[in-house]
Order: C-alpha cells, then sequence, then structure tokens
C-alpha cells in the first residue's frame, strides 16, 4: 500500500515538475492603459434601465388583470347579458327587477302592429336567445350550454313554432324555467334533477340531484307545464328520499 | 521668564510616506478606495502578469487571457466598496479571474455547439499557442523544448474545468493548498483530491514524456 502511495506521490511530482516547465507568460505594456481605459468608459456610461423587470411587471399586470376578468365571471354567473338586461329593464316593473325572473311580453293590444314591429327591432329577433329545446331538442341538449351567463330576464321570440297568434300569447315551458334555474333534469314521471349548477337560483335554494321537483310557485309540474305571462320565481316543491320539501328561491 | 528653556510643542508627526512597492494588498486598496490612482497602479503591476499567466494556462488562448485579465481587474475596480480584508487579496482576485474563465469556457461551449448547428459556420474554434517574443537564436533543445510546452499545454487546457483551475494554481501559479481552497470555495481535502486527479489525468496523456 506504501509502495502504490509512494509511486503515486513520485507520479505527482513529475507531472508538476514537467508542468512547472512553462514558460510564464507577461501581460502586455498597454496592460495597465487599456484597464484604465475600460474603467473610464464604464464610469461615464450612464446606468441604463434594465427593462427585463419593467418586461416582467407588465406581464404580471396582465396576467392579474385576465384572471380577475375570469373569477368575475365565474363568480357573476347570473350577470345580465348586455342586450337582453337594456332591452328588458324599460320594459320591467320595479317590483319585480330583483327576482330571478323570465318575462314574457305583455300582450300588445289586437290590430295594433307598430308597437311589436318597435319591440322586435330592439331585441335580437333571432333564436339565439332560446334554448335547444325550444328549437326541438331535449332538455339535456338544451342544458348542455347551461354553462353561460344566463339573463335574469328572458324574453322568448314572439314568433315561435306553433304561436300563430303573434300578439303576445306567450308561454314559457316547464324545460326553459328550469334551465333558467340552473336545472338539469329529465321528466320520469317527474322532473327528476340530474344536476344543479351550485351558484345559480336552485343550487343556492338548496335543490340537488336526485329531487323529483313536483311544483314550482306552488303549481304542479307535468311535461308540457308552461307559465303564462311573466315568471317570476318564488318557490319550488322537490321529493327527496319520499319526503316533500318546500324551498324558497333564493335570487 | 525663563530664558534658558525652549519650549517645545508638538503638533503632529509627520508620517514617512511608505513607497508603493513595500505596502500590503490591504494597505492598497485601502489608498484606491480614498482616490490614490497610484496605489491602484500598483496593485495592477503586482498582479497583471501572474492573473495573465494564470487565465493563458487556463483557457491556452493569449489574446483571451489578457482580455479576461483586464476584465478582473476592472471587476475589482468597481467592487472595491464590497471587498473584505478578512482574507487575501490574491485569493480574492484570482477568484473572480476564475469565475470570469470559467464563464468564458462555458460561452465557448455554447458557442461550438451552435457552429454544430451551422449557425456559425466558418468561425475557427481551435486555440493557437502563444509563443512570448523572444529574441534568441533557437536551438534544437529548445525547439524540443517549445514541442513539449505545446503539448503540456494541450494536455492541461482539455482537462475538466474543476480539475484544470485546481492543477494551474498549484503546479503553474504555485498557491498554497489553502489559498486554492479558498479560491474555489472548497475543502481542503477536495481541494488536495482534485489536484491529484487532475495530475492522474495528466500523467496519462503526457505518458510519453516520462
Amino acid at each position: 500500500m506504501d509502495r502504490i502511495e509512494e509511486k503515486i506521490n513520485h507520479d505527482e511530482r513529475r507531472i508538476a515538475k514537467l508542468i512547472g516547465t512553462l514558460r510564464h507568460v507577461e501581460a502586455p505594456g498597454d496592460f495597465d492603459t487599456r484597464v484604465r481605459a475600460r474603467i473610464a468608459s464604464r464610469r461615464d456610461k450612464k446606468p441604463s434601465i434594465s427593462w427585463r423587470p419593467v418586461l416582467a411587471g407588465v406581464v404580471a399586470v396582465a396576467v392579474l388583470a385576465f384572471v380577475g376578468y375570469l373569477g368575475m365571471r365565474s363568480f357573476a354567473p347570473n350577470a345580465p347579458e348586455p342586450n337582453v338586461s337594456q332591452t328588458t329593464a324599460t320594459e320591467q316593473p320595479s317590483s319585480v327587477q330583483n327576482q330571478h325572473s323570465i318575462v314574457a311580453p305583455a300582450p300588445a293590444p289586437s290590430g295594433s302592429q307598430a308597437p311589436q314591429t318597435l319591440a322586435s327591432d330592439k331585441r335580437p329577433t333571432t333564436n339565439k336567445l332560446l334554448p335547444p329545446a325550444q328549437q326541438g331538442g331535449s332538455i339535456d341538449e338544451a342544458s348542455k350550454d347551461a354553462h353561460r351567463p344566463f339573463a335574469k330576464e328572458y324574453v322568448p321570440s314572439q314568433h315561435r313554432p306553433g304561436d300563430n297568434s303573434g300578439l303576445g300569447t306567450a308561454e314559457i315551458p316547464v324545460t326553459m324555467v328550469l334551465e333558467a334555474i340552473g336545472v338539469r333534469a329529465t321528466w320520469n314521471g317527474g322532473w327528476q334533477v340530474n344536476s344543479v349548477e351550485p351558484k345559480n337560483v336552485a343550487g343556492r335554494s338548496g335543490v340537488r340531484p336526485g329531487d323529483i321537483i313536483d311544483a314550482i310557485n306552488g303549481q304542479p309540474l307535468s311535461e308540457t307545464t308552461s307559465f303564462k305571462g311573466s315568471f317570476s320565481g318564488k318557490s319550488i316543491r322537490v321529493r327527496r328520499d319520499g319526503v316533500v320539501l318546500d324551498l324558497a328561491f333564493k335570487p | 521668564m525663563d530664558v534658558g528653556s525652549i519650549e517645545i510643542t508638538v503638533t503632529g508627526v509627520q508620517q514617512p510616506r511608505v513607497p508603493d512597492e513595500r505596502r500590503t494588498d490591504h494597505a492598497l486598496i485601502e489608498a484606491t478606495r480614498s482616490g490614490d490612482e497610484t496605489a491602484f497602479a500598483e496593485v495592477m503591476s503586482r498582479y497583471r502578469s501572474p492573473i495573465t499567466n494564470y487565465l493563458y494556462r487556463f483557457l491556452n488562448d493569449y489574446e483571451e487571457a489578457v482580455d479576461l485579465a483586464q476584465e478582473t481587474f476592472v471587476r475589482v475596480y468597481f467592487a472595491l466598496d464590497r471587498y473584505h480584508t478578512g482574507f487575501a487579496f490574491s485569493t480574492y482576485i484570482y477568484r473572480i479571474a476564475t469565475n470570469l474563465a470559467i464563464s468564458e469556457l462555458r460561452r465557448r461551449k455554447r458557442r461550438r455547439l451552435l457552429s454544430l448547428t451551422g449557425l456559425f459556420q466558418g468561425e475557427d474554434e481551435e486555440a493557437t499557442e502563444f509563443q512570448p517574443p523572444d529574441h534568441r537564436q533557437l536551438q534544437d533543445a529548445e525547439l524540443v523544448n517549445d514541442e513539449q510546452s505545446k503539448v503540456i499545454a494541450r494536455a492541461i487546457a482539455s482537462l475538466p474545468e474543476k480539475y484544470r483551475v485546481a492543477v494551474v494554481l498549484r503546479d503553474v501559479e504555485g498557491r498554497s493548498y489553502e489559498e486554492i481552497a479558498e479560491i474555489m470555495q472548497l475543502g481542503l481535502g477536495t481541494t488536495k483530491s482534485r489536484i491529484s486527479r487532475g495530475r492522474g489525468l495528466l500523467k496519462d496523456k503526457l505518458e510519453s514524456y516520462f
């Protein structure tokens, strides 16, 4: 063992000696002058603005603003869509403005087409506002896009299929009401709740998946129940595990 | 009145000025901090050649070594306020030079990688052996020595940087193990081990000279 170490030390000394034979190089004659020139040039240089922190700040503010925007959207799912609310706010009685309501247009005097034309000019005339259920789909299909912010006040088109009068006999089908309060339900002899949007009216009021909805505002529900005129949510009756519960809508 | 007595008032003792070349490194740095430019000139005259030589043996490129040696002094000058006299100035300046040299090596490595991808085709990365000017007539033995120096220099330059720093500081610059440990910010045992390992690698490369 000692011999090995001795050999290693011997080799290392020889290597060190070999390296020691390398000639030392000197700094060039103008070394000091060049160093002083560098020092002088850097001393004169104005402190430059570092753009990295500025850029990072701008990006951070933009990200925060975007996140804030998304947050506001997710915490206010019932915020009215500007087009709809602006159109109906003037038509809505002040007493029901704070309630979760669906408003059918007031019957217009027969024979007077002018106000109706004006009203339809104000509000969107396409079926975009109608849920797919109104366009022939099922309630489940209608609820697929239930995540979009729902207008508190909803004005269905007066030219719905099957409504030939065109003079304000609008009825609001139960499917639309269910969608409006944030419930996905299927008819199984009763409206059985599949899922509930927790932040929507039904969710806040205590409706849970599995409940069977018997009545809304005291009106018993069938598959084809519809609400005439304006709908203003007040209460909902559900059956849960055989127990009947009357829940008040919480706006 | 006592006519025979002479009153002497000592108002101050004029200390004789110590020549720059006899002042310690710390004294020179203190003087530089207080605006004495000649003190910094003395610092440069003490370390410019050792630092240049150290960087040259580290990088095997004289122009780059001179450039980095100058940069080392510039960094020292602008960091004088942050320099603590708790450890030797030589350690401090070698550490700066080492960091610069390692950064340069990494920059070269990146550049070589880019040149492999074709972005810098035609750039010559091969370092050339610098020979200090020597006007004496060359003899055969000197020619052999020059060739040997080139081989040794290339062998050192091919070492991994962690061994290269240790070997160059020890065997080229003749620094103590303790100083090298401080420069490399390593323990004494690790430092000795790296020197030994570096020499072992060199032995394999320089087998023909034994």
